[in-house]
């Protein structure tokens, strides 16, 4: 069985076809790295798979299951949750209460409950809090917890979305170009964090165009153009495709 | 056939009218995004405004609609400044609130210098025609004629200047309108100006072809709410269209069916349009 | 939401304190008692109007809700001959069934149309009353929703008594701003406030989105049609008119003018602008006018409403303190 399993998905937007029967698989624990210039059709593939946009054919399958047609809350309770391109957050939540609100699947919730603070209720909350406190560990943003999200700054608000999708309890994780606008700083801290995601059992799949980032992390890399698949292979077979090339910088270009 | 005539002329010029106040609604929202809720007071003031000038102090009768609608685009402009900008950006609820206020200060005004009973503009011109056994006014069919021109002029001007063709950019893209060096503070209030006179235009010609009251500004609210929404937000095909079938209806239906009824589908209308299709039958999403 | 507003338990101490005391210090005067009883009233509509704007969505139904209460207690009274001890349960759960069949279209609809959809919901609602004469009443409305009498044997009050139903209305005020604090306080505040920050990742963390919004909507509601069966046993008369879109906008008001992101808001809008609305009357007929300038003033020189005036007089009394 296979983490993730896309068979023959087509992605059509009005006269548009983002994705032209896309098949591929995702083994579980791997890293796996999505590129392709821009329009290739990777974040389409994400807003598939975690149900943002409705599938035009072809199945999704996780771990089996068929996800394709379900919602996103769905989604992301059945263990595959993604993260965005850009920020988004909850703006005018703190750091902590931001990741708090990303833990809901995995906290007891009725509305009886929290009319009468049940002890069950409270309970729930001091777990969430505490969760919450570990993964804001795990991604180095304790000291920022009392902070306004809005507040932060660009890198630790990327971190902060991570964060949020790692409370979900997510069993594979798709992150959407987790190192956007980052300084090679914080691209650094950004690999040494899905190198430990991955660490703890999660199955990673990442969009990124820093091919530094994508060559150093991943096991395997798949490359679409115009919406179809170009290549799949390890790092090192990708690099030396010549479809991957004429794609990324035109037939007449050479790839040091 | 005579009937047929006279309820076609009727119907057309009432639709006419309708189609006023929806397009100035609808250039204010596609503009704006602002919830216009005293959009009738402008139609109320526009109809006072000419009713004083006319037939209270007796001065020229077209003359009279240019200044009422002059006038009007001046409050409006005024109100834009003053009221909305300062809002704009901002939670739309507090433009909802601010607009409330305004029907709740023009309409107690007007009541306060008019009364509460209804009136009449006396007619600029009189008389007739018959044909074949239909009596067609003068004065509705001139009304009619100006109308459609006014809404032909106001088509030529968004479609061919370039204060028009800025409207129109403000309208589906306010950033890049904005980057490409247009003036967006100044389009917002030409756009109420505009939009509120049209409303002023069509309040001259309903108290010269029915009568008028410090409260009808409401009514007509929620008329042109509901063609702007028919026709799609922001759309001024949409508005002309929806206001012609509904000035249609209006003059044929409740005559014939029970008023109430009529009103309670038209609602469930617009609920299942705002529903399943929000953008209308012209407009866009604006999400 | 996050800006630190621990509700001050003193401030709504004192708030208790006098409204419990309120009949006294007015002298049992009638007529204030009355105008106490209409503030308990439109804090309930205006707080549950807050309610479903904790999740971003803004309705103009509550006025159709009201009168949905209203009618099915009136209804129960005079057709069932029960009263408004059963009549206030059963307007409570039409309204809330009412509610949460409408919730389901209604909610696929996204801001700006939300708003007139629910506006058109209003509308139809009320006309509903007028149209359906024989069993409604149309347009003339419905008489005689006589105000329940408590016998529990060793105590008998009738509510009748101006002075009873104020305490009636004012514990119905208290209980739905107790119940309307409680879920924004909880996980389940926090839920509804995240679906409003950000619906697009509140939905990826696994929140079901328009479940929440239809719970939300019910309850509300629900209250809404409770304080509209309060209402037709306390006015004795109720008619569509009764019901129309006024209702609604001042509620909109009174949560707009007292502040949108704590319960403070609109329980201190609904009281200030009612109390400014009853001084008003004096005016006679500049009375609309007036209102409606204190609405464009408050909007426009007190943003954020009433509930932000505790913060601005410490950051005066600090400034103050420092020349």
């Amino acid at each position: 069985m296979h983490e993730l399993e896309a068979r023959n998905l087509q992605m059509k937007f009005g006269g548009v076809t983002a994705i032209a029967g896309l098949t591929l698989t995702v083994e579980e624990g791997e890293i796996r790295g999505l590129i392709g210039p821009n329009g290739a059709g990777k974040t389409t593939f994400f807003n598939a798979c975690s149900g943002r946009y409705p599938v035009t054919s072809g199945e999704i399958r996780y771990r089996g299951q068929k996800i394709s047609g379900l919602k996103p809350h769905q989604i992301a309770a059945e263990g595959l949750v993604r993260t965005f391109q850009h920020v988004t957050l909850f703006k005018n939540f703190s750091v902590l209460k931001n990741v708090v609100a990303g833990n809901y699947l995995h906290s007891h919730h009725s509305y009886w409950g929290s009319l009468f603070r049940s002890r069950k209720t409270r309970e729930a909350e001091a777990g969430s809090i505490e969760r919450a406190r570990e993964i804001l560990d795990f991604v180095g943003l304790s000291s920022q917890m009392k902070q306004q999200a809005s507040t932060l700054a660009h890198g630790h608000q990327k971190m902060l979305g991570i964060a949020i999708a790692l409370a979900a309890e997510p069993r594979m994780l798709l992150l959407d170009e987790p190192c956007a606008g980052m300084n090679s700083d914080e691209s650094r801290e950004m690999i040494h964090l899905v190198r430990r995601i991955r660490d703890t059992g999660i199955t990673v799949m990442l969009i990124e165009h820093d091919m530094k980032v994508v060559m150093g992390l991943c096991d395997r890399i798949t490359v679409l153009n115009f919406g179809n698949e170009i290549a799949d292979g390890t790092p090192e077979e990708v690099r030396a495709n010549p479809e991957v090339r004429e794609a990324y910088l035109g037939s007449q270009a050479h790839v040091a | 056939m005579s009937d047929f005539l006279q309820m076609g002329l009727t119907g057309l010029s009432l639709g006419l009218m309708y189609a006023l106040i929806a397009i100035g609604l609808t250039l204010i929202f596609g503009v704006m995004r602002v919830i216009q809720y005293a959009h009738g007071e402008m139609f109320m003031l526009g109809a006072f405004t000419l009713y004083f000038w006319h037939a209270e102090l007796g001065l020229p009768y077209w003359l009279g609609v240019a200044v009422s609608a002059g006038l009007i685009f001046c409050l409006g402009a005024v109100l834009q400044v003053v009221l909305f900008r300062p809002l704009q950006g901002k939670n739309i609820l507090y433009s909802l609130a601010v607009s409330l206020g305004l029907v709740l200060i023009i309409s107690g005004s007007g009541q306060l210098l008019f009364g509460t009973t209804t009136k009449g503009i006396p007619s600029a011109v009189s008389g007739g025609v018959l044909i074949s056994g239909a009596y067609l006014s003068y004065e509705r069919i001139v009304i009619s004629i100006v109308s459609i021109g006014l809404i032909v002029s106001l088509w030529a001007f968004l479609r061919h200047s370039v204060t028009g063709f800025a409207i129109r950019a403000v309208a589906e893209d306010p950033e890049t309108a904005a980057l490409q060096g247009i003036r967006t503070d100044r389009i917002h209030w030409i756009a109420f100006g505009l939009g509120s006179s049209m409303a002023a235009i069509a309040g001259c010609m309903m108290g010269t072809l029915l009568s008028i009251v410090p409260t009808m500004g409401f009514l007509a609210t929620i008329k042109a709410f509901m063609i702007v929404i028919m026709g799609g937000l922001g759309s001024v095909v949409g508005a002309l269209v929806g206001g012609l079938i509904l000035g249609m209806i209006d003059s044929v239906v409740t005559t014939t069916i029970s008023g109430d009824i009529a009103i309670i589908l038209s609602f469930v209308v617009i609920f299942l349009i705002l529903v399943f299709r929000p953008s209308g039958l012209f407009g866009q999403n604006w999400d | 939401m996050d800006i630190s507003e621990r509700p001050s338990h003193i401030a709504w101490g004192i708030l208790l304190i006098v409204a419990l005391a309120a009949p006294v210090l007015v002298n049992f005067d009638l007529y204030l008692i009355h105008v106490g009883i209409t503030i308990a009233f439109n804090v309930a509509l205006a707080t549950s109007l807050w309610m479903i704007w904790t999740l971003g969505v803004i309705s103009f139904a509550h006025a159709g809700f009201m009168g949905i209460g209203a009618y099915a207690s009136a209804l129960v009274l005079h057709k069932l001959g029960l009263s408004m001890w059963y009549g206030i349960w059963v307007g409570a759960a039409i309204s809330g069934l009412i509610a949460m069949a409408i919730a389901v279209p209604l909610m696929r609809t996204r801001a700006v149309y939300f708003f007139m959809a629910s506006w058109a919901v209003g509308e139809v609602i009320k006309r509903n009353f007028a149209f359906f004469k024989d069993f409604f009443g149309g347009w003339d409305g419905i008489f005689d929703i006589k105000q329940p009498v408590l016998d529990l044997g060793f105590l008998r009050i009738d509510f009748a008594d101006r002075v009873a139903y104020y305490y009636l209305a004012l514990f119905f005020a208290a209980l739905t701003i107790w119940i309307i604090h409680r879920m924004n306080a909880s996980r389940t505040g926090m839920i509804w406030w995240a679906i409003h920050e950000n619906e697009l990742l509140a939905e990826h963390t696994g929140i079901n989105i328009f479940r929440q919004k239809v719970v939300c909507f019910t309850i509300a509601c629900t209250l809404v049609g409770m304080t509209g069966a309060l209402y037709a046993h306390y006015q004795t008369y109720i008619s569509p008119k009764s019901f129309d879109i006024w209702k609604s906008e001042f509620a909109l008001v009174h949560l707009i003018v007292g502040g949108l992101t704590s319960v403070a808001g609109p329980v201190s809008g609904a009281i200030t602008l009612t109390v400014i609305d009853e001084l008003l009357r004096a005016t006679g007929y500049f009375r609309t006018i007036f209102f409606g300038v204190v609405l464009i003033a408050s909007v426009l020189l007190l943003p954020g409403g009433l509930e932000t005036v505790p913060g601005r007089v410490r950051k005066l009394v600090s400034r103050i303190r420092q020349k």
